[in-house]
């Protein structure tokens, strides 16, 4: 019998280990997960090409399938892309990132995550923080590409002040993820 | 003590439920989730020094408070939160959102002001973007606005009559009148004017018209289908009005917000155009399904509305020559295409396309 070695992402734990995120919106986020990848017919196991410093293939699982109550639900493509794309670049970051998801802050009807490898500060709690700016995209086309993105990403976070970034673009169609730090 | 910590931790809970009540349409609870999130977001803020040193803290925390404060529609406390935020050494990402939170809440405050000036007949549209100056505007930006608007005029008045999508009144009520533009981002009134000697049907004024398209307007923004089809009550008439208010949205480049204010409301269209799909799901129906799906490009060229359905002719850069096919609620807005163009999403076999939908190209 084969044994692959392919590290996982396992969708059903984004609540996990995660204490920023309430029950309520990582149920939100899996959901939104599970209707992007039925979208292009996966079934669980896929494989995902995850870049960050180094390519690697990483195996998704999940459980439970899209219905058509959530299809209806979950119509606004655009949205449902971008939490999708926030669900797997907090697993990845939880599970293959050197950094730990610690805080949050509100940003109109979204949330911003900040990454921090360690902060023991419960005054200055962003002071040792890197910004997760994520971003989805559902198919890529000729004119909209996670190399793009990641550069249009990067041109709008002009390097300036203190504020580190790390930009995870998730692209379902094919699946692939590409994480960089500026 | 309590600290910044438990305090912000406590917020962002609270500000997630807010975003999960918004999302299952609960509205109100949602602003009062905001506003106990802002309360505390606020007070964490208020703990960290006002030094260089205490950045970024600082202005993230006074950013999400003012955020949470103009989600839960407290625009006076969100400039205040906002200008505490902006005084101390923001990072220049944060202060630039800072800057941007500040533009939108001085745009809802000054919509809401503007409410109380409005005659009931009117509606005002609002445009902001990258290509709008202080009263100035590119014709083709403010020219597919107006006309979106008219033909929701017109055909929201023939619906609320009883009209049959594609009918025509016996006799025409209103006229649309255009009010000088004015000052502000670019805002241009309109007025619908009971033509002279016309007489209303009993119970019947344009403030009902102006009424419902303002719910419908809501409805396109809040991406809930069921009721609108329910309130346009055809097809047709959902088809066409989603399709206008699509081409009224702003496109999240040049124009990146559109309002629309009556003497009673006012709604924001947030949705980018390209978010507003016109043929859903549900209305893509089997047997297109099975038809061949085609996209063609190519400058739209003739139309023909002889037949039940519009026909409408495409050609391409080889000058091949494809039919469109138009259902009727989408026949005002392919025409805003004529002689542009465009690449076409449909269905169909050889040079016949059922139309699905299209863009425009440079």
């Amino acid at each position: 019998m084969a044994i692959n070695n392919y590290l996982k992402i396992d969708i059903d734990t984004v609540g996990h280990g995660i204490p920023v995120l309430v029950e309520g919106v990582a149920a939100y986020y899996k959901e939104s997960c599970i209707i992007c990848l039925d979208h292009h017919s996966y079934s669980t196991g896929v494989l995902m090409m995850v870049s960050y410093g180094i390519e690697k293939e990483v195996q998704v699982f999940w459980t439970g399938e899209a219905t058509d109550k959530m299809r209806k639900a979950y119509r606004d493509m655009k949205r449902t892309t971008d939490n999708a794309a926030c669900a797997f670049a907090l697993l990845i970051m939880r599970d293959h990132g050197n950094y730990g998801i610690e805080q949050a802050s509100a940003d109109g009807s979204t949330i911003d995550y900040y990454l921090s490898s360690t902060n023991d500060d419960d005054t200055l709690i962003f002071n040792y923080s890197a910004r997760l700016e994520v971003s989805g995209i559902l198919s890529e086309t000729e004119h909209n590409t996670t190399k793009k993105r990641i550069q249009a990403k990067k041109k709008r976070l002009k390097k300036d002040g203190n504020l580190k970034d790390i930009i995870v673009v998730v692209c379902f169609n094919p699946l692939k993820t590409e994480v960089i730090e500026v | 003590m309590t600290t910044v910590r438990e305090l912000h931790n406590k917020a962002m809970l609270l500000a997630q439920e807010a975003i999960i009540a918004k999302e299952q349409g609960d509205r109100e609870n949602s602003e009062i989730l905001a506003r106990q999130a802002c309360q505390l977001e606020e007070q964490a803020a208020n703990m960290v020094p006002f030094s260089e040193n205490s950045e970024p803290t600082r202005s993230i925390l006074y950013k999400s408070a003012a955020s949470l404060a103009y989600q839960s529609k407290d625009f006076d406390k969100a400039n205040r939160l906002i200008i505490q935020g902006l005084s101390g050494f923001p990072p220049y990402q944060i202060e630039e959102e800072l800057n941007n939170l500040f533009d939108q809440v001085r745009f809802e405050r000054n919509l809401r002001t503007r409410e109380a000036f409005i005659d009931s007949d009117a509606i005002e549209i609002t445009i902001k973007g990258d290509s709008v100056g202080s009263g100035i505007i590119p014709y083709s930006e403010l020219k597919k606005r107006i006309d979106g608007m008219v033909s929701i005029f017109d055909k929201t008045t023939l619906r609320l009559l009883q009209g049959q999508f594609g009918t025509r009144l016996k006799q025409k009520l209103f006229e649309p009148l255009i009010e000088a533009p004015k000052a502000g981002s670019f805002i241009v009134g309109m007025k619908l004017e009971v033509l002279p000697n016309k007489q209303l049907p009993l119970l019947f004024n344009a403030e009902i018209v102006i009424n419902e398209i303002m719910l419908g307007i809501e409805r396109v923004n809040n991406n809930d289908e069921v009721s609108l089809r329910e309130q346009m009550g055809s097809n047709d008439y959902y088809s066409h009005f989603v399709s206008m208010t699509q081409e009224m949205a702003p496109d999240g480049k040049k124009i990146n917000l559109v309002a629309f204010t009556s003497r009673n409301k006012t709604v924001n269209l947030t949705r980018n155009r390209d978010d507003i799909p016109i043929v859903t799901i549900a209305e893509t129906d089997k047997e297109q399904e099975k038809e061949t799906a085609i996209v063609v490009e190519g400058v739209l060229d003739y139309a023909n509305s002889q037949n039940k359905k519009s026909e409408m002719g495409l050609t391409t850069d080889n000058n091949e020559q494809y039919t469109i096919t138009v259902d009727a609620g989408l026949e005002d807005y392919v025409r805003g295409y004529y002689k542009r163009y465009v690449r076409i999403y449909g269905t169909g076999i050889n040079k016949q396309i059922h139309f699905i939908r299209l863009e425009e190209l440079d």
